[in-house]
């Protein structure tokens, strides 16, 4: 007979969720699942909708990181017109999803998951957060806000305003940078590379401590799945697909985006709205696959800026072939804020950047479109179909959320097995179940599309599903 | 400092909002800095730490559609389960915690009845911000005189 263990609702992450660990007949834990329990349909109510709407529509899916949904819609509506969009607009589209990628990172490492390590995974709840880690560290607390400032100043100079901006378009973006504009971002980016490289070297110099939270949360072997550029640098706005496997070896590389369904199937779960993407070629559930900070650090050849090339290479001593343990996201953050900055500053230097041919006037010369973007919790399709006169007839959208969907639960389960202990959830094992789903940073609101939010609830399921104890937070 | 908070796509969740620039239309310029927000979030906390003081303008579910409420924001401790978005006493707290001195606050609500997929107010909520903006401005006029 099995048991089964829910947490109920989760904390600290964007969206809403409940864990049920499930025991069987001897009391071990059989799996646990990570259940999303919201829904709200976007895919299916964009249809009907004009193609050139999407942008501004899907962007609305999320108010943390609406660029990279803007950015991947505006992508495949590029594709619907078949056109080449000016440099000057892939320049300007690459530097918004970078000053994105620093404050959704930075959101994630300085103030939702931090307090976890500054405070202890056993200390009291009430104070693990952003207000007590000011408390104890308050030059942490602001040099998190400084480096989230900077990226939504950023957004506000390039797009025009911090959520929601309706600046990328189809065929390119809808507003030049000015030359004041440079300035002012310019102005900024001392400071937020010192911030990056001092968290950076603090967090590397510590690594060892988290040792065995590095062995525990999520560290299995799995694919992962990046974009890259032509060399096979990070990239994040353009390039193209590329499977690793767990020895770092390259599995599949430069795939087109309008071809992910040869390679990616969408599995669903009765327990779930989150659905679970799987690498075809090796069926489901075997093709797990994991996106985000740390596939984009183990798929890339290389960063590509000079400090992110140097603090890459101490990074991957952390892993024989790839970089396995799921913890090591944290670490992956800080790698990506740092070459996020120093990218910016390279794009800012590009004498085109102040070009005012920044939008290509084309018809839409396609049925379907393929939109990728690499958002900061991985990599986001957006899959359009469109009838006569441009209306949207069909819309499938893959979300990095859901891309870790396998992983997600696969590291509940570990924890789980290391943690529980006889049939009752113990602090320790809600801390460090919520602290192994913290580690991506999931974004529910995005991957269900789930509205609202919900705190940690975790319950305790006997072999035939009886409730055995539950906990909320 | 003004921070008015709410969706103006959902109705009345948008009379924050309309607080903010009402307010700030009958400010001397420059004596006050206004953030439109959907939602509070740490780095208002530095901004809150600037200002002499910070009007929380928001709308609420709670009483008779148009009913103004204001009070005095304390600092709180955190919540147990904290989550992206904070509330007017932490973002008063996290400026006390972070950098050292908090403001002193106050919360000006006015409850809600249609918070549908609209940009308009419902009737009783327009109805109530002269109300509600002469409320901030009382609590606000030692500061501007000072």
């Amino acid at each position: 007979m099995s048991q089964r263990i829910v947490i109920d609702p989760v904390t600290r992450i964007e969206g809403h969720a409940k864990i049920t660990i499930h025991l069987d007949a001897a009391g071990e834990v059989e799996e646990a699942r990570f259940h999303v329990t919201e829904f709200r349909g976007f895919e299916k109510f964009c249809e009907g909708r004009s193609f050139r709407e999407m942008p501004v529509i899907t962007a609305r899916i999320c108010g943390i990181c609406p660029v990279s949904h803007l950015l991947a819609s505006a992508k495949a509506t590029d594709a619907l017109l078949a056109v080449d969009i000016p440099d000057t607009a892939k320049m300007l589209r690459q530097i918004v999803n970078l000053a994105q990628l620093v404050q959704s990172h930075a959101l994630s490492f300085f103030h939702l998951s931090s307090p976890d390590w500054i405070l202890g995974y056993d200390s009291d709840p009430a104070r693990r957060n952003v207000l007590g880690l000011a408390e104890v560290r308050p030059e942490l607390a602001r040099e998190g806000i400084a480096l989230r400032k900077w990226g939504q100043q950023v957004i506000e100079t390039v797009a025009g305003r911090r959520i929601h901006p309706a600046w990328a378009v189809a065929g390119g973006v809808a507003s030049p940078l000015t030359e004041e504009g440079r300035e002012r971002i310019l102005a900024g980016l001392p400071e937020a590379l010192a911030v990056a490289r001092k968290t950076l070297a603090w967090f590397a110099r510590d690594v060892e401590e988290h040792h065995e939270e590095a062995r525990v949360f999520g560290n299995f072997p799995s694919l992962f799945l990046a974009l890259v550029g032509p060399d096979g640098e990070l990239a994040h706005t353009d390039g193209k697909l590329r499977f690793v496997d767990d020895q770092g070896q390259i599995v599949a590389d430069q795939i087109d985006a309008k071809d992910y369904q040869q390679w990616i199937g969408e599995a669903v779960e009765p327990f779930s709205y989150l659905k679970f993407p799987y690498y075809k070629p090796q069926g489901y559930p075997h093709g797990c696959y994991r996106v985000g900070p740390l596939a984009r650090l183990n798929a890339c050849s290389r960063a590509g800026t000079p400090l992110a090339d140097e603090a890459l290479a101490q990074f991957r001593q952390l892993g024989r072939g790839a970089v396995l343990a799921s913890f090591h996201y944290h670490y992956a953050r800080l790698v990506e804020i740092l070459y996020a900055v120093e990218r910016i500053e390279q794009l800012l230097a590009d004498p085109e950047i102040l070009s005012e041919d920044v939008c290509a006037v084309a018809m839409r010369s396609r049925r379907r479109g393929v939109g990728v973007s690499e958002a900061p919790r991985g990599i986001l399709f957006h899959d359009y179909e469109v009838g006569s006169g441009g209306v949207v007839s069909k819309v499938n959208m893959i979300i990095a959320t859901g891309q870790n969907n396998l992983a997600m639960n696969r590291t509940v389960t570990q924890i789980a097995r290391h943690y529980l202990s006889g049939r009752t959830i113990t602090e320790g094992l809600l801390n460090r179940v919520e602290a192994g789903i913290r580690a991506y940073d999931p974004c529910l609101s995005c991957s269900t599309h789930a509205a609202g939010r919900m705190p940690l609830a975790v319950e305790l399921l006997g072999p035939s599903g009886e409730l055995i104890d539950a906990a909320t937070r | 400092m003004l921070l008015a908070l709410g969706n103006t796509t959902r109705g009345d969740d948008g009379v924050g909002v309309v607080l903010g620039r009402a307010l700030a239309a009958k400010l001397p310029p420059g004596s006050v800095h206004v953030e439109e927000a959907i939602q509070l979030l740490p780095e208002h906390a530095e901004a809150a730490a600037r200002a002499e003081a910070v009007v929380f303008l928001d709308a609420t579910v709670t009483g008779a559609p148009g009913s103004v409420s204001a009070h005095h924001v304390h600092t709180r401790a955190p919540r147990e389960a904290l989550l992206h978005a904070l509330t007017p006493e932490e973002i008063l707290g996290l400026a006390r915690m972070a950098y050292g001195r908090a403001p002193q606050g106050l919360l000006v609500t006015v409850a809600g009845g249609d918070f549908s997929f609209t940009e308009r107010l419902s009737p009783e909520v327009a109805g109530a911000v002269p109300t509600a903006v002469e409320k901030a401005l009382s609590w606000l006029a030692p500061y501007l005189n000072a």
